[in-house]
């Protein structure tokens, strides 16, 4: 029996629209004295009927243009975002890798916010603290670890973002185009964390543009096109039959 | 679909995320002031010590009786306030942390929750300084009795929080609407106004059946008057816990899962 899989059977997902048509007092003025109607705008389906099977083992990359519903299907297999219809079931814990930035307390210190965001990924707070001076060489900040992060430049929240969530560990890394961080002298350094994490995870699933990264890291590629899967199979084949279609 | 159990288990399981963010609430509220969290008591203090002399000489109570009267007064007036007002805001300040991982919502409110408590706590010892020194002999029911009405007094701000905090998510006139209502409660409520007030305008029912008398009684009792708190008091303080239990249990059920669109 496997340890680890994630098994999606005709998922559907609508962003809902009536949070963005919620009509205010402004509106009502607005269109009075301008004579016309605010256009209200409709739900997006952002994951279409889509079922899906990944085991353990496996290294699976979504591909797809801009709105596919590739960040969508992340969140949706991380549980943030709800479906509308069908199921989503997923066995191991997760570790995922979405906006670095999300999440910092900007008055409190890169020292506080990495118990912050320790915790906040599911870490007991002796392991942080164990962790603690490995994410902080790793980020390579120096002294400024004991400044607000606010101080910080938008190079450096971002090195230390990543050294904190790349090194607590997990059964299923959902990473969404996260594996080129910081500068150049960075780079380097984060792309080998990067496949030391991969390489620990049972799963993996990466959302890219980089198609490169997709060919070095996964076994299994799925493009994806208005929520709905176009082609799954061998990253080569699924990459060319995806640039012969959008170049 | 989740159970309450389930849901109070994962509560639970994130308990170093949210006590975390408790204290880090704390620290930041204070940081790089000099008095730092002594404003906590003193800002009651002051105000007290402003609003005795105006509200004593109108009222013509004693300053010194009628002092801890405002104090006790304040601090738990505050206390529903604050849990109202912050509360209602916690699921939209948390929004960075809830598109990130997936932790239940009623940790964001528990948490302020726990930070309105921690407040109350904090300027609470100073009425109980103060009781303590001018009535002596309320020290032991005050210390036999309090535990308890904390104890009622962070469960009620937990079900105030969590309630304002799945409104004001998808109707965010709420929280200017409250604002007034709280207001309109404040008047009727013997907050800083001694219940011989009301009484002496032939408004004692708005003193029996106001829920913020009976709240203002889970304090008052033990430390102004040496007694426990009434039966009544009680009943209404666990009655407005589990009618806020019961309607957050619907919310976290029926409206938890889409919330994230609405951030």
């Amino acid at each position: 029996m496997e340890n680890c899989y994630i098994s999606l059977e005709n998922a559907d997902l609508l962003y809902p629209s009536s949070p963005y048509n919620a009509f205010s007092i402004k509106d009502l003025v607005c269109n009075v004295m301008k004579q016309r109607n605010s256009k209200l705008i409709k739900d997006v389906h952002a994951i279409n009927g889509m079922s899906l099977k990944i085991g353990e083992g496996e290294r699976v990359g979504i591909i797809g243009r801009n709105g596919a519903g590739k960040s969508t299907l992340l969140k949706a297999i991380a549980g943030i975002y709800p479906l509308s219809n069908g199921s989503v079931d997923v066995r191991g814990t997760i570790r995922s890798l979405f906006e670095l930035n999300l999440g910092f307390d900007f008055e409190a210190t890169g020292r506080e916010n990495i118990m912050y965001r320790g915790l906040l990924l599911g870490e007991h707070p002796q392991i942080v603290r164990e962790k603690t001076k490995e994410i902080i060489e790793f980020a390579d900040i120096g002294e400024f670890i004991d400044y607000p992060v606010k101080t910080y430049s938008a190079g450096m929240q971002v090195r230390l973002a990543f050294s904190i969530s790349t090194s607590i560990r997990g059964d299923i890394i959902l990473l969404d185009e996260v594996i080129g961080a910081g500068d150049a002298s960075f780079f380097k350094k984060a792309r080998q964390r990067i496949t030391e994490l991969i390489e620990s995870a049972k799963i993996l699933v990466l959302v890219s543009h980089d198609f490169n990264s997709v060919r070095e890291f996964c076994t299994r590629v799925i493009w994806i096109e208005k929520g709905q899967i176009i082609e799954d199979g061998i990253p080569e084949t699924v990459i060319s039959k995806y640039l012969k279609a959008t170049l | 679909m989740i159970t309450i159990k389930e849901y109070l288990v994962d509560i639970y399981k994130a308990r170093f995320f949210w006590s975390h963010l408790v204290r880090a609430e704390l620290n930041v509220k204070y940081r790089r002031s000099f008095f730092g969290m002594l404003w906590t008591l003193l800002h009651p203090l002051l105000l007290t010590i402003l609003l005795a002399v105006v509200f004593g000489t109108i009222f013509k109570s004693p300053f010194l009786d009628f002092a801890p009267f405002v104090y006790s007064g304040l601090i738990v007036w505050d206390f529903v306030v604050s849990s109202v007002t912050t509360g209602s805001n916690s699921i939209i300040n948390a929004e960075a942390y809830i598109r990130q991982f997936k932790h239940p919502m009623a940790i964001y409110s528990l948490k302020q929750a726990l930070v309105c408590s921690i407040n109350l706590l904090i300027a609470g010892i100073g009425l109980l300084v103060w009781c303590t020194v001018m009535y002596p002999q309320n020290f032991l029911i005050s210390i036999c009795a309090l535990p308890f009405s904390i104890v009622l007094l962070i469960f009620m701000s937990w079900g105030i929080t969590t309630l304002t905090a799945f409104i004001n998510v998808k109707f965010r006139d709420f929280q200017q609407f409250s604002l007034i209502i709280l207001q309109a409660i404040w008047f009727v409520s013997p907050v800083y106004f001694e219940p011989k007030i009301f009484v002496a305008a032939g408004l004692t029912e708005l003193l029996v059946y106001n829920p913020v008398t009976h709240i203002l009684n889970l304090a008052r009792k033990p430390l102004l008057e040496g007694v426990f708190p009434d039966a009544i008091d009680y009943l209404f303080a666990v009655g407005i816990i589990v009618a806020l239990a019961i309607v957050c249990a619907y919310q976290v059920s029926k409206e938890e899962k889409e919330l994230v669109y609405f951030l």
